[in-house]
């Protein structure tokens, strides 16, 4: 089996606020147009980059603190 | 002109090689180069890699079958040894077979099944189980006295529940475990303040056997739940707490013995793991061994002269390897097995009435050994593998061992229905031993397929609770599909493309940058609808899950 190179993991757990955007640390959510994209990188074994439609309210909510991303995944079946 | 030196001997020798060589190459200097040897080496994927042994081969190279029949893995039959015998110097040999004559290049090495060994499987575990299901109805009516005593108490309604499943067959019965265990481990821990002043006259011995009384139960529970592992472990354990206490030399180098000097049994338990007939006759045993009430094992203490429940579980466990070295030709281990367990079937004789009850199970477990002989034995003949490799190489057949979770379905149903989010954490459904022995299969590192396009956004490999996979899993998975990409999707159950195309790259995690790696709770926001608790897929794959922030990772390069 051949390897590369080792590359370091990112460590950041902060989540930065944007007036259209919120960024966590492996999802984000951002306003397009008059929608809002749930981004969020999948913990399946192959954990591809995945995309969910949410409501304004969440959006509102998880800026608010009112709701974490784990409960977006929960809300909307999501996985 | 000086006088000529001789050559000494090893420049007589060295010279004579090179002649010999050179005269086994024909003229013409061509078949010699094209044949090569094989190499194979057949092993149990366990922590130890326990030989694969006595299985006949099948060797098949470029032009076709070479070999067929005849040929077998050695075992320690092979040097005329057994289990049991100071064995350490053959021990590299075991499992392995060469072949000296194959086209060079690509191998086909099996172990090759006897077609008629799964009827007869079938047929001896239905008897098994059945002798079983009559001697656990046959134990009620034996047990009354003691049982009549103990209903107020309560605590028999808890095993009476339990009970009642056996009449409808032993399967069944063992769906109630959870509860079960929980009864054993609470009235266990008080049996010494019930015997009262009985108790101060146990030997010593008696007296340290009680104190590994959690130890010797957990070898039952294991072995009834299949957990192979986890039994050797405990038996290696066991030995290690008692090598040095007086008047338990005997089953300190029974242990030993078992542990140290054995290469066959275990193989056999491995395979018998994958019948129903480990978990049937250890939830029996220890069932019969809870369903004698407490008062009854308080008597037991007073007039056995110390021979405690430690002593007989252990006694019970020893007659049943016996089965496996009997089983696999290790005629002198399962004398001396029996012989431990003859003493103490002589001191319960001697025990009155609830001794003739204990006395029973040894008779339950005695009458169905001819069976359980004779299935070890078909179950060695139904084992088929096959590997590729080179004749430049040493080819490894390697025998998964059973690791599918020992739920119930019962409990299994429990927590699917238990919403994403609320579901209870593994360690209130396995034992610890059972959560060690799983995720040392995770101590070589993991794996785990990122997604290209998220791993250069987020700069890592997954989100907290990932999901990972075994490196060994993956490697083998690797060398089964022949490093063809387009089988590791299927067996994945990726889209087409996934992996030639290059959206998705496994990555290597090593254990030293593990972050919390654990069972699933299926609490994860990547556990999907086919979760499963207990740490296996569907498919049988086992699986944990990891906290990958600020976890380092390592790129596969699949060509």
């Amino acid at each position: 089996m051949k390897l590369g190179k080792k590359i370091s993991g990112s460590k950041r757990k902060e989540v930065i606020f944007e007036p259209n955007r919120i960024l966590g640390p492996t999802w984000s959510i951002e306003k397009v147009g008059d929608r809002y994209i749930y981004e969020y990188m999948s913990g399946g074994l192959a954990g591809g980059l995945k995309r969910h439609e949410i409501t304004k309210a969440d959006f509102e909510d998880v800026r608010a603190g009112r709701m974490s991303d784990y409960d977006l995944l929960l809300k909307y079946h999501l996985s | 002109m000086s006088p000529r030196t001789p050559p000494d001997p090893a420049e007589i020798s060295t010279r004579s090689e090179r002649s010999a060589y050179a005269e086994a190459i024909p003229p013409g200097d061509v078949t010699a180069p094209c044949r090569g040897p094989v190499r194979v080496c057949a092993y149990y994927d366990d922590p130890w890699k326990t030989p694969v042994t006595m299985v006949p081969l099948r060797i098949t190279d470029q032009d076709g079958v070479i070999l067929d029949g005849g040929a077998r893995t050695q075992g320690l039959p092979s040097f005329g040894m057994q289990d049991g015998q100071e064995i350490d110097g053959v021990r590299p040999e075991l499992g392995r077979f060469a072949f000296n004559d194959a086209k060079r290049g690509t191998v086909t090495a099996e172990l090759v099944a006897d077609a008629s060994a799964p009827a007869q499987i079938a047929d001896l575990e239905a008897q098994i189980i059945e002798d079983l299901r009559a001697f656990a109805a046959s134990m009620e009516t034996a047990l009354q006295p003691w049982v009549r005593d103990w209903e107020d108490s309560g605590w028999w309604g808890v095993v009476s529940s339990v009970w009642a499943g056996a009449k409808n067959g032993a399967i069944a019965w063992w769906e109630g475990e959870g509860e079960f265990w929980s009864a054993v481990w609470d009235w266990f821990a008080g049996l010494p303040e019930m015997a009262g002043e009985a108790w101060d006259s146990l030997t010593e011995g008696a007296k340290a056997l009680w104190e590994n009384k959690e130890q010797i139960l957990r070898l039952l529970q294991d072995l009834a739940e299949g957990s192979v592992v986890a039994f050797r472990q405990g038996l290696e354990a066991l030995g290690r707490a008692l090598a040095s206490i007086p008047g338990l030399e005997e089953i300190a180098d029974l242990l030993r013995l078992l542990v140290q000097q054995s290469a066959e049994w275990m193989g056999a338990l491995y395979e018998m793991a994958r019948t129903e007939v480990l978990k049937v006759l250890g939830a029996t045993l220890l069932g019969v061994v809870m369903a004698t009430t407490p008062n009854f094992w308080a008597e037991m203490v007073g007039t056995a002269g110390g021979y405690l429940i430690p002593e007989i579980i252990l006694a019970i466990i020893f007659a049943f390897i016996a089965f496996f070295t009997g089983g696999t030709g290790g005629a002198a281990l399962a004398a001396r097995l029996s012989v431990f367990v003859g003493k103490v079937a002589t001191k319960l004789r001697a025990a009155g009435p609830a001794g003739a009850v204990i006395l029973r199970m040894f008779g339950a477990v005695d009458a169905v050994g001819g069976k359980m002989v004779s299935l070890v034995k078909a179950l060695k003949r139904n084992i088929a593998e096959e590997a590729k490799g080179s004749t430049n190489e040493v080819i490894d057949i390697r025998r998964p061992i059973v690791r599918k979770s020992s739920l119930s379905p019962e409990k299994t149903k429990e927590i699917l229905d238990t919403p994403k989010g609320s579901r209870p954490d593994p360690s209130t459904y396995m034992s610890q031993a059972e959560i060690d022995e799983h995720l040392a299969q995770f101590d070589d590192g993991a794996v785990r397929f990122a997604d290209v396009e998220s791993m250069e956004k987020y700069g890592t490999a997954g989100p907290p609770g990932g999901f990972v996979m075994p490196k060994s899993e993956f490697e083998q998975m690797l060398s089964d599909a022949g490093g063809n990409l387009g089988v590791m999707e299927e067996k994945l159950g990726f889209d087409p493309g996934h992996l030639t195309g290059g959206k998705y790259q496994p990555v290597l995690i090593e254990a030293e940058d593990f972050n919390g790696i654990r069972i699933p709770s299926g609490n994860e926001g990547g556990a999907n609808d086919f979760w499963l608790p207990g740490g296996y897929t569907s498919g049988g794959m086992p699986e944990a899950v990891m906290d990958f922030d600020g976890v380092d990772f390592t790129p596969i390069i699949l060509d």
